[in-house]
């Protein structure tokens, strides 16, 4: 069992421009040239047109809570020691469509380990922040904003 | 649109095959016989049973996770010259795409005697799948893992709580699938947790393994092994068992599906179970008003209300309801997973649902729903899964 993160390879070339967009605090996702859809996780071709062009996209990093979970032992090593967690999967403004996976994160960028955070509800308004964890990878996490809910 | 509007063929498929024979080995924890040797045994006790000979057999199907080779298994067996083998993917969701497949073979005429098994020793906790996660992460779940979400407990602990928020279910209600499944085991003697009893205070004391699922809503971790028989319909009238017809056979995945953190489809509580159900259902002589009972893949208990709902028993987001006024209980409109399950009888990747669904066709279960002419088994509604309806002949 490993001791260390799980991290993304960032070598592929269908999904390094996200990472390397991550490493300058960007979330971008790729969006068709040919009919305009935003995909999440990055693929090689449009699966609404085919279209193997696309660009990326910079996206606000404002989103909602769609859900989340928090994973308590057994966990791997490295989740053991930050335990309690959280994780949220976010649903981006710009498109609801468009979910990204990531740990509750405070202001500061630590993770949050209260076991009862404030605020933390389906609906609940967040922004993006990245959190370095290899020279290559930064992973998005998610911080709760002080606006009310706007609901899901 | 040709694809979908030539789909009638299910006349070619429809009680065209039959199981005649099913087999188990002991369940339990630490068992001391390789996985080849309790896939031998529980193959021997289902060709017995079938009144087959192991050289009858001239196809086998098997999960993508089974660590036996066919080879293995027929050379230690002694089956017959193997005229079609296949492997059915997906874990959790492949028991009945296993079973479908040697149907689909036998059914066109390819085979004529076929086996499928699953094997599987779990108990160790260097078993588990996600412990042998590695430091860099190269396919699909590169999106997920790294933030913490590394079972599949974690998995599906984020759907459940969707949908519980949306629909208002409570854990008081999620608890009604794990203690009639655990009532389901004290009636059934082969089940892993007979002798152990479950309160509802149990249940909500239980610690949480990834909130808001808790201990109880998690499936075993032990070791077996189950197998089934399988050969024409027209010709199990001369065996020894009463034949079970494979009535209906679907495999589905919904566009945009992505394997366990399927969060990415246009809707994600509308699973692979949708699409299944309705491909099952379009070959059926019934509908789900028909089928008295079923085995719902139950690695996790919240799995239980999507699949109630996914296959037409339950309006969406009443599954909760339906499980707390007992409907899924022996008393109620549809019995689920008699045997005990997942939850309490043992985790075979839902192989052993397979042989209960047979069971109660066959009238034997230890926990027999009266006069039963459709049985519905089906697998994970987290995955890319399966499902098959069974019928009295």
């Amino acid at each position: 069992m490993i001791d260390t993160l799980p991290l993304p390879s960032t070598e592929d070339l269908t999904d390094a421009p996200f990472w390397q967009a991550a490493l300058r605090s960007q979330l971008a996702i790729q969006r068709c040239d040919h009919c305009n859809r935003m995909r999440f996780p990055p693929r090689l071709r449009c699966s609404s047109c085919q279209s193997v062009q696309s660009h990326w996209h910079v996206l606000s990093g404002s989103a909602t809570v769609w859900s989340y979970a928090t994973p308590r032992r057994p966990l791997l090593p490295a989740f053991e020691k930050i335990a309690p967690y959280f994780v949220v999967l976010a649903q981006m403004d710009e498109d609801p469509l468009i979910r990204i996976v990531g740990n509750l994160a405070c202001e500061d960028g630590q993770l949050v380990t209260d076991l009862k955070p404030v605020g933390l509800k389906i609906g609940a308004p967040l922004r993006v922040c990245f959190r370095l964890c290899a020279p290559d990878v930064a992973l998005p996490c998610w911080i709760l904003t002080a606006t009310s809910p706007k609901g899901s | 649109m040709l694809a979908r509007s030539a789909a009638s063929g299910s006349v070619m498929f429809k009680d065209q095959t039959a199981i005649v024979g099913i087999g188990q080995t002991r369940y339990g924890k630490a068992l001391p016989e390789s996985e080849l040797e309790l896939g031998c045994q529980a193959v021997l006790s289902a060709l017995e049973d079938a009144g087959l000979r192991a050289s009858d057999v001239d196809a086998v199907g098997c999960f993508t996770y089974e660590k036996t080779p066919e080879f293995e298994l027929a050379r230690n067996i002694g089956f017959g010259e193997l005229h079609f083998f296949a492997q059915s993917p997906y874990g959790g969701g492949a028991a009945c795409g296993a079973v479908g497949q040697v149907a689909l073979a036998i059914a066109a005429g390819i085979a004529n005697v076929g086996v499928v098994w699953r094997s599987r020793k779990r108990s160790g906790a260097d078993t588990r799948l996600w412990s042998g996660v590695e430091e860099r992460i190269s396919d699909h779940w590169k999106w997920s893992r790294p933030s913490g979400l590394v079972r599949p407990v974690d998995e599906v602990a984020m759907i459940a709580r969707r949908y519980m928020d949306e629909y208002k279910v409570t854990r008081e209600q999620l608890a009604e699938v794990a203690l009639a499944q655990r009532e389901y085991a004290n009636r059934n003697p082969a089940a892993f947790m007979h002798d152990r009893m479950l309160s509802t205070a149990q249940y909500l004391d239980a610690r949480m393994i990834s909130d808001p699922l808790c201990l109880y809503d998690n499936c075993l971790e032990t070791d077996g092994a189950v197998a089934v028989v399988l050969t024409r319909s027209d010709r199990a009238h001369e065996l020894r068992q009463k034949p079970v017809l494979v009535h209906a056979f679907s495999q589905g995945m919904t566009r945009e599906h992505q394997v366990m953190a399927d969060y990415h489809g246009a809707d994600p509580l509308r699973s692979s179970s949708y699409v299944t159900a309705a491909n099952l259902w379009r070959q059926a002589d019934c509908g789900p008003s028909g089928v008295s009972v079923a085995q719902f893949y139950d690695a996790f208990s919240p799995l239980v209300l999507f699949s109630l709902e996914a296959y037409g028993f339950c309006a969406r987001g009443t599954a909760g309801q339906f499980v707390a006024e007992g409907g899924t209980r022996l008393c109620g409109r549809l019995p689920v997973n008699t045997s005990g399950g997942s939850l309490s009888e043992v985790y075979l990747h839902g192989m052993n649902l397979v042989v209960e669904a047979v069971r109660q066709v066959r009238g034997t279960s230890t926990a027999q729903v009266s006069d039963v002419d459709f049985s519905l088994v089906t697998t994970c509604d987290s995955t890319p899964n399966g499902a098959l309806l069974l019928r009295r002949a």
